[in-house]
């Protein structure tokens, strides 16, 4: 099959390489220099190597984009959530240039019945149309996430082209038990709301947490509890400084905006709230700790990415403990085995912000360590060597990594969250 | 010289004699090129004093008065920061307050306009913490809400400008709420206090001698507030739920207000005058200091037309002139202020301030009793509201009222599509201030109806006014029109000589006051009051004992 890629985002680049490798020829809007000089993404592992490699075979070529259209079996939308007005003159310039049939294959989520205007502009022929494949990848194991999905959503509301993209699917993954086929404004729906789901547990744990504080109460163990009953489960249920990423968070946003809009709803508004608050956690607690007066205080912050395995820190709860920390006049010692590079682009204007190789660097002379992003190697490190190059004892655990009384026991000031120790920390007044 | 000895007062009151029996109709009939004689134009703004009734020989008497009273060389003086407020011996440099950076003025030594942007980037600091959600309270929670606790002068302006200027917003995405507080018995205070969080609220103390009875036991009110919600010292939550702006440190440290949150004005600005220095404060945390300097920049932009250009085009001199021919040589006593929008609802009642307290007074420059009128009477309200309340006193009662009818042309225009009904809602409020203004000044003439209608009917009209029309209300045009009053009040001063920088008139009030709360609280050895208010404090103990 010939196959256009549109955009260079995350899905984009997975699917590129994807679907080359699968024996496609694939056209991607980027050389490959270009994408080398791209550290951000491509930190994503194994998705480096893959793509170089196609581009070696030539099924993966680049094209550009302000040429006329490449005739192509199938076109492959991965733009950014507010790229929709992109998308628009990307259908329309590929429309008019081409006649007989046309598939399009939308991954980028604009909101609900964005695929069904886009595929008005394909004039609505039988076979030219525009489906709504959400993009299953997660960051960190996009690759594989891509190749072994919990199940794929097709939106479509042509018979040709569910035949047409479950026959590619098939060759694809080899197997079609779980294809869903629904219309696109279900599949839409479908994604923003399981989206949704997630977070909603999220931020229910966490004010839970925050209850927990102040009535000295372990959530931990109320967690297991809950998690227990077979309706709940375990996942998205830990209490935490809050969840970050970029498509996470818009798709959030913007069904929020959406229930809101339609339904006066502000659940989910609630939800982003408790979220945003929860993001601060770590820095009101050493706010409390050094009773408001954090000017030339040094803080180690351990994990910057919004999730372990990833290199993305948009939205991330470190950088809202970050920014608040600079904003005291706080010297910050990042450490986080991915993300540096882009803290320190981040922070690129910030003398007071230190870019640490090791987390015992970073820690190494601080007021307290603050652990947001729950790296696996934090987990097993010398902590008696740490404590003591440490000027204070002070251990803000944001993922409850750590268990609360063998850290007392080395000599840390321990906190992790709604771990039941500290009275009123994050409570209103 | 007395004023009303001069030649130029004697020919303006023959002037007058002949004026007043010419009626506004017939003025208009007489020429029709008399608006464009009488209408000028100020960047943002136009007026048009053609219903006022003048014609230009008028304005050419009242000049050489301003001329004999020595008019251009006290602008010269203001500006140049004489001692312009003769009885406390300081200037008034209200104008200095925004002045470019580059500009230069020295006040005994002291370089003042570097001073000025001291503050005001100290001010921007500040501002930029709240917008920026890193100004945390106790619990280490960003602010969401400030109060703004002050009174007077420390309260009109901010208040006024804050409503006029409602449609923009803060250039934050954080939730950022700005409340204002200044009656002394607490009544604003306690509602407020029930719907706010204590850990995300920041209060503002200002007060220029930070010693405003009003202003300290609100204050006080809110510090008991917070140490109940917050459960911390008095030391922690001074530092991180207080700002003080003031002239003076020492009282504001011995409140307790910490070195960085407190912002300085100084002695030589008036209270009145202040809402151009840090007492701007609130102002800048809604509109954001962006906003704030285009405040700024519309009344500076006045100060060099008020400075500069010859009187007979001069707006801020021509209104006050006007207004002394209308108090002094047509004996009209009663002023209003008519805004026709809604946000400028509090502008009459800071013009109020800003006219009656600076030129309400009887004792001359010289300590002499004046032998003329000075200040009218000032009130107002919305326009459109006010039709349906006084202006029934206006069309048929038997009091002259002058007016001045404000309005900004333009509005909702560059909104996005679907306000289509406000627009049409603006339309009509704009064609009210212009019907208004037409049936004051021409009465019923402008019917051209030959039926006899009864007397109860009749309109008479000749009521004079003004119309001041704003390109539309944005920073600029609101500090431009601010600034137009500032100076008509100072040039309205000069020629009713007396000083329009102190206010004597309300202190013995204050101190009687003092007398008085030891008679409600004490009931012996208390100062004895005259028998209506003995009377009336018999029957407040009663009640409050039963």
């Amino acid at each position: 099959m010939y196959i256009v890629i549109y955009g260079t985002t995350l899905p984009a680049l997975v699917a590129a390489g994807l679907l080359a490798q699968a024996g496609n020829q694939v056209r991607l809007p980027i050389t490959v220099t270009e994408l080398l000089s791209r550290k951000v993404t491509l930190k994503e592992p194994g998705l480096k190597d893959l793509l170089t490699k196609q581009f070696e075979t030539g099924r993966l070529q680049p094209y550009d984009p302000s040429r006329p259209p490449i005739k192509a079996d199938l076109h492959w939308l991965c733009l950014e959530a507010d790229e929709l007005q992109k998308a628009e003159q990307i259908v329309d310039h590929v429309a008019n240039h081409s006649g007989g049939p046309l598939l399009f294959l939308n991954q980028s989520l604009f909101g609900i019945g964005s695929t069904a205007k886009l595929n008005e502009r394909l004039t609505n022929q039988e076979q030219r149309c525009m489906v709504f494949v959400p993009d299953n990848l997660r960051e960190g194991q996009a690759l594989s996430s891509f190749s072994n999905p919990d199940q794929v959503i097709l939106g479509s509301d042509s018979s040709w082209a569910i035949n047409r993209i479950s026959a590619m699917i098939r060759v694809l993954l080899g197997h079609t038990n779980c294809t869903r086929i629904m219309s696109t404004k279900e599949a839409e729906f479908s994604t923003l709301a399981a989206n949704g789901m997630l977070a909603m547990r999220i931020s229910y744990i966490n004010e839970l947490a925050n209850l927990a504080d102040s009535m000295g109460v372990d959530i931990e163990v109320v967690r297991d509890a809950m998690a227990g009953d077979s309706r709940i489960g375990q996942h998205f249920l830990s209490p935490g400084c809050g969840f970050g990423g970029q498509k996470f968070s818009e798709n959030l946003l913007l069904f929020s905006d959406f229930l809101k809009e339609r339904r006066r709803s502000s659940l989910l508004r609630t939800v982003i709230d408790i979220n945003e608050h929860q993001k601060e956690t770590l820095f009101r607690r050493l706010w409390r700790a050094y009773d408001g007066n954090l000017k030339g205080k040094k803080i180690a912050i351990w994990g910057a990415a919004y999730k372990p395995g990833s290199a993305n820190i948009e939205n991330a709860p470190s950088i809202c403990t970050i920014d608040a920390c600079l904003a005291q006049g706080v010297e910050v010692r990042v450490h986080d085995p991915l993300a540096l590079d882009n803290v320190a682009a981040h922070y690129h204007n910030s003398d007071k912000l230190i870019c640490c190789n090791t987390p015992e660097e970073a820690a190494a002379g601080s007021d307290a360590i603050l652990l947001v992003t729950e790296w696996p190697e934090y987990g097993m490190r010398d902590f008696p060597a740490i404590l003591s190059e440490m000027r204070r004892p002070l251990l803000l655990d944001g993922r409850n990594m750590f268990d609360p009384g063998q850290m007392s026991e080395y000599g840390f000031q321990y906190q992790g969250i709604g771990r039941g120790q500290v009275q009123e920390a994050d409570s209103l007044s | 010289m007395l004023q009303t000895e001069r030649e130029e007062w004697h020919l303006l009151q023959a002037h007058a004699k002949s004026m007043s029996r010419e009626h506004l109709f017939d003025l208009f009939n007489q020429s029709n090129k008399r608006s464009e004689a009488l209408s000028f134009r100020n960047n943002d703004l136009f007026i048009d004093f053609s219903k006022q009734r003048i014609s230009e020989e008028t304005l050419q008497l009242l000049v050489d008065l301003a001329n004999a009273s020595q008019l251009q060389q006290k602008i010269e003086a203001l500006f140049q920061g004489e001692s312009v407020n003769r009885f406390e011996q300081r200037p008034a440099l209200h104008m200095a307050l925004r002045s470019p950076e580059e500009a230069r003025l020295e006040l005994n030594g002291i370089d003042i306009i570097g001073q000025i942007h001291e503050q005001l980037s100290r001010m921007d600091k500040l501002v930029s913490q709240l917008h920026s959600a890193q100004w945390r309270g106790h619990t280490g929670r960003p602010i969401r809400n400030l109060v703004h606790i002050g009174v007077g002068g420390s309260d009109l302006g901010p208040l006024m400008t804050n409503r006029a200027l409602c449609d923009l917003k803060p250039p934050t995405e954080h939730d950022l709420s700005v409340h204002f507080v200044s009656s002394m018995d607490g009544s604003q205070l306690s509602l407020l206090l029930k719907e706010l969080e204590p850990s995300e609220t920041l209060f503002v103390i200002a007060s220029k001698s930070f010693s405003t009875i009003d202003t300290m036991a609100n204050a006080d009110t809110a510090l008991h507030w917070l140490r109940n919600g917050l459960g911390a010292e008095d030391r922690k939550i001074l530092q991180h739920h207080f700002i003080g702006i003031s002239a003076n440190p020492e009282k504001m440290t011995q409140f307790g207000i910490a070195a960085d949150n407190q912002l300085m004005f100084w002695e030589w600005v008036g209270g009145r005058y202040s809402l151009w220095s840090c007492i701007g404060f609130p102002i800048a945390a809604r509109i954001g200091m962006d906003n704030f300097r285009q405040l700024l920049a519309g009344a500076h932009c006045m100060d060099e037309h008020f400075r500069t250009t010859p009187f007979l085009e001069n707006i801020p001199v021509l209104l006050a002139l006007i207004g002394i021919w209308n108090v002094n040589f047509l004996d009209i006593h009663a002023h209003a202020i008519l805004p026709y929008d809604g946000r400028l609802a509090s502008l009459p009642a800071y013009l109020e301030q800003l006219e009656m307290e600076s030129n309400g007074k009887h004792t001359t420059i010289e300590e002499h009793e004046v032998s003329y009128s000075t200040c009218p009477i000032i009130w107002g309200d919305i326009g459109p509201n006010a039709q349906h309340a006084f202006y029934q006193l206006l069309h048929q009662g038997t009091e002259r009222v002058m007016c001045d009818f404000i309005a900004p042309a333009r509005r909702y225009h560059c909104e996005q599509s679907g306000n289509d009904e406000l627009k049409v809602q603006h339309t009509l409020a704009l064609s009210n201030c212009l019907a208004q203004s037409r049936v004051l000044a021409f009465g019923d003439n402008i019917l051209k109806t030959e039926n006899q209608v009864p007397a109860y009917k009749r309109y008479h009209g000749n009521q004079p006014s003004t119309t001041i029309l704003l390109d539309e209300l944005c920073p600029f045009s609101l500090g431009q029109l601010i600034a137009l009053y500032e100076h008509k009040v100072f040039v309205q001063s000069v020629i009713w000589n007396i000083n329009p920088f102190d206010q004597w008139g309300v202190e013995l009030g204050k101190v009687m006051a003092n007398e008085t709360y030891q008679a409600l609280t004490q009931s012996t050895d208390r100062p004895m009051m005259d028998q209506s208010t003995e009377a009336i404090l018999r029957e407040i103990q009663a009640l409050q004992e039963s």
